[in-house]
């Protein structure tokens, strides 16, 4: 039941931007159905690596990961369902498809906002979970798809509104290399010497992810797919010239790699400085 | 010693994602920078007819190497004798990109549409 009202919780303070911006609502009876299940597979793929990584609780086995992945899921579009009736953007007069279009759109984004609340809180016991035998350190990959589900939240916000496509093709080709260049400095610096609490320590690794400057790269690389990923949902490649798509793609990429830097911090403060990070919050 | 090959692998890809980005951002900079170009194609052989009148789908493109804002396009025909004009609004349209419009006449006119450019807003 905490479990529950916890992940309500999480959902709709991380949901709660997109319940209010119009383009989502607009956009549910424009996409494709097809296009919005697209969406939900990756959204719970994503969580699913989330979850695996921090885990609604430790010590799971896959299936109980997949699980918990519905779950968040499920109480994300519920929590969507009901958001949009009491904000009336649901209606007796609504159409099905228009209120399911709707409901998924925002789910997604709420259910990432409930794994998080129920993730970060449980973070106490740091034992390794069923899935990463031998790697007591954050797992490279863990913390990529973390980054990866970060990418998505982040830039879920900005990716319905026309400003990414301004931006992307209203800048020339040499600002947006600047763009580029600012992007993974920044991220760089956010996860590895910003020295936040919870931030990665640099530890002298023998893996080719485990090194800052290779996870900063792997983790821009998976933000531009996140982008692309959602422009090209959200109808915005349609008849677009490759120097278009790539102009887009990096100007929402500087959002979802802020929101993949600010993912990996989260999963370093459970995995590192977990006695800490949770001492404030154990209610 | 597996794991290493897939970190390996993941990151050969990223790198080569991120170089393909760049790759494409420096091959557009070195690049003419000429005007825009806006073309318009229209499909009459889709055309249909609506409660509203007569709808022709065309297709708006930028051949230029510059982005337009704002496009302004008017289009002329003859309908029943009578001279009508419609006009369409493209919001932004980058270079080498297309998208695809209709335009609405009261019914189908009798001889050829004309369209003009009205005009654009350089970014």
């Amino acid at each position: 039941m905490t479990d529950f009202v916890r992940a309500v919780g999480g959902g709709l303070l991380i949901g709660l931007p997109l319940l209010y911006t119009q383009e989502m609502w607009s956009h549910a009876f424009a996409l494709p159905g097809w296009k919005i299940v697209t969406l939900l597979a990756v959204a719970y793929a994503i969580l699913v690596g989330y979850n695996h990584a921090i885990g609604f609780r430790r010590d799971l086995s896959f299936r109980e990961v997949l699980i918990d992945s519905v779950e968040a899921l499920g109480i994300g579009i519920l929590v969507a369902f009901t958001a949009l009736l009491l904000l009336g953007r649901i209606e007796p007069g609504t159409s099905l498809r228009d209120a399911v279009g709707k409901v998924a759109l925002e789910g997604i984004v709420i259910s990432f906002g409930a794994a998080i609340a129920a993730g970060q809180l449980r973070a106490q016991n740091d034992e390794g979970s069923a899935g990463d035998e031998g790697n007591d350190d954050a797992d490279p990959f863990q913390r990529l798809y973390v980054a990866a589900g970060g990418a998505l939240i982040f830039a879920l916000n900005v990716a319905p509104t026309e400003e990414p496509v301004l931006i992307g093709i209203e800048s020339g080709p040499w600002l947006l290399l600047g763009v580029v260049i600012a992007t993974l400095l920044v991220t760089l610096g956010l996860v590895f010497y910003a020295d936040f609490r919870g931030g990665h320590t640099i530890t002298a690794s023998d893996t080719p992810l485990d090194h800052p400057v290779s996870e900063t790269l792997a983790a821009y690389a998976i933000s531009l797919a996140v982008s692309w990923l959602l422009l090209w949902a959200f109808g915005r490649l349609e008849g677009a010239s490759l120097a278009a798509i790539v102009a887009m793609t990096v100007a929402l990429g500087v959002v979802a790699s802020l929101g993949a830097a600010v993912g990996r911090l989260l999963l370093g403060g459970s995995e590192a400085g977990a006695g800490n990070a949770d001492g404030g919050q154990g209610s | 010693m597996k794991r290493n090959i897939v970190e390996w692998l993941v990151l050969g890809a990223s790198v080569l994602a991120i170089l393909a980005v760049v790759g494409v951002l420096v091959l557009e900079g070195l690049g003419a920078g000429g005007p825009p170009d806006p073309r318009i194609e229209l499909h009459r052989d889709q055309a249909r007819t609506s409660t509203l009148g007569w709808i022709v789908p065309a297709t708006v493109s930028n051949e230029g190497d510059t982005a337009a804002a704002r496009i302004g396009l008017e289009a002329m025909a003859t309908v029943d004798g009578q001279e009508e004009v419609s006009t369409v609004d493209v919001d932004f349209l980058a270079p080498g990109s297309e998208v695809e419009v209709e335009i609405g006449f009261s019914a189908e006119p009798e001889g050829e549409i004309e369209v003009r450019l009205l005009g654009y807003g350089l970014p």
